[in-house]
């Protein structure tokens, strides 16, 4: 399994989080949650962009975050934001990560 | 045409099964981003052409939309087998009944185009179809006799059962024009 295989795999499971995240912090739209996921994962959240919007009409859809459009300078632009049943995803996503983190941590610890 | 109105053409055109309130959603939102993305990547053709490149291809893009926006495979299952086996049911040979069996049909095939989309509602139509014919045939086949009743009756069994086809496209085309909203 390759370093590519590799970061896809941890990647799939950690993006929704991250845009969850972002999202906690205030509504935003697509281009600004790439660039954010990109800047602050020091570019290791650089996703395929065009695969961004689906997902984040698939967490819409589920209720997660919801969308408006807004107008700025004349041109319409989509901004996501954090529902309560995404704080709550969002909540129990934390704790999930820090559990697999830890367990992980544990279990590789205990093959060093 | 330049390459954004020719990129987001395409990816439109790979849209075509979603219902087009969701479908001019998505373009604006595509259009927005590569705009911005071209001027982030140093504008003009070369930053258009790479924030395109950054985005995806038409296809890769629309396929993870219809992901989101089709039915999927269980449903779209359920509501051809359900269609079908009613519309087998409704066979004039299997008695007064069936009247009723088929405006049941109808009915079934109207509120699944409505419910579903046209494309899943044309769908369910044909497999009602099918199921109609393929129990004439069988039936035709062990009691001809029973089945044949001349031209007209064989006439009036055709149109009805072809009838069914428009049933299950037009309710969802209505309502894709008339609301342009969620498909499914």
């Amino acid at each position: 399994m390759g370093r590519d295989e590799w970061s896809r795999e941890m990647k799939k499971g950690s993006v929704q989080l991250c845009i969850l995240s972002l999202l906690a912090e205030g509504r935003k739209y697509g281009f600004q949650i790439i660039k954010e996921l990109k800047d602050r994962s020091g570019n290791y959240l650089v996703l395929k962009e065009g695969t961004l919007y689906p997902a984040l009409h698939r967490m819409e859809k589920r209720g997660l975050i919801v969308s408006e459009w807004t107008v700025e300078e004349d041109k319409p632009r989509r901004y996501y934001a954090i529902t309560p049943a995404g704080e709550a995803a969002l909540a129990q996503g934390r704790r999930e990560w820090q559990r697999m983190v830890s367990s992980v941590r544990s279990v590789m610890g205990a093959g060093e | 045409m330049n390459r954004l109105e020719s990129y987001l053409a395409e990816l439109e055109d790979r849209l075509s099964l979603v219902s087009s309130g969701i479908r001019r959603d998505i373009i604006a939102e595509a259009r927005d981003h590569l705009v911005e993305s071209a001027v982030a990547q140093g504008g003009g053709p070369r930053g258009m052409e790479r924030a395109i490149r950054d985005f995806g291809s038409a296809s890769e893009v629309a396929a993870r939309y219809r992901e989101v926006y089709e039915p999927g495979a269980i449903h779209f299952l359920a509501f051809c087998s359900l269609a079908a086996a009613l519309a087998a049911l409704s066979h004039p040979f299997l008695g007064p009944a069936s009247a009723g069996t088929f405006a049941l049909v109808a009915l079934a095939l109207v509120y699944t185009s409505l419910l579903a989309g046209k494309r899943v509602g044309t769908a369910a139509a044909i497999a009602a179809v099918v199921a109609r014919f393929g129990v004439h045939g069988l039936l035709y086949l062990r009691y001809a006799d029973f089945v044949d009743h001349g031209a007209l009756q064989l006439a009036a069994f055709l149109a009805s059962t072809l009838l069914l086809i428009p049933l299950g496209f037009i309710p969802g085309r209505l309502k894709e024009r008339t609301f342009g909203g969620i498909d499914q």
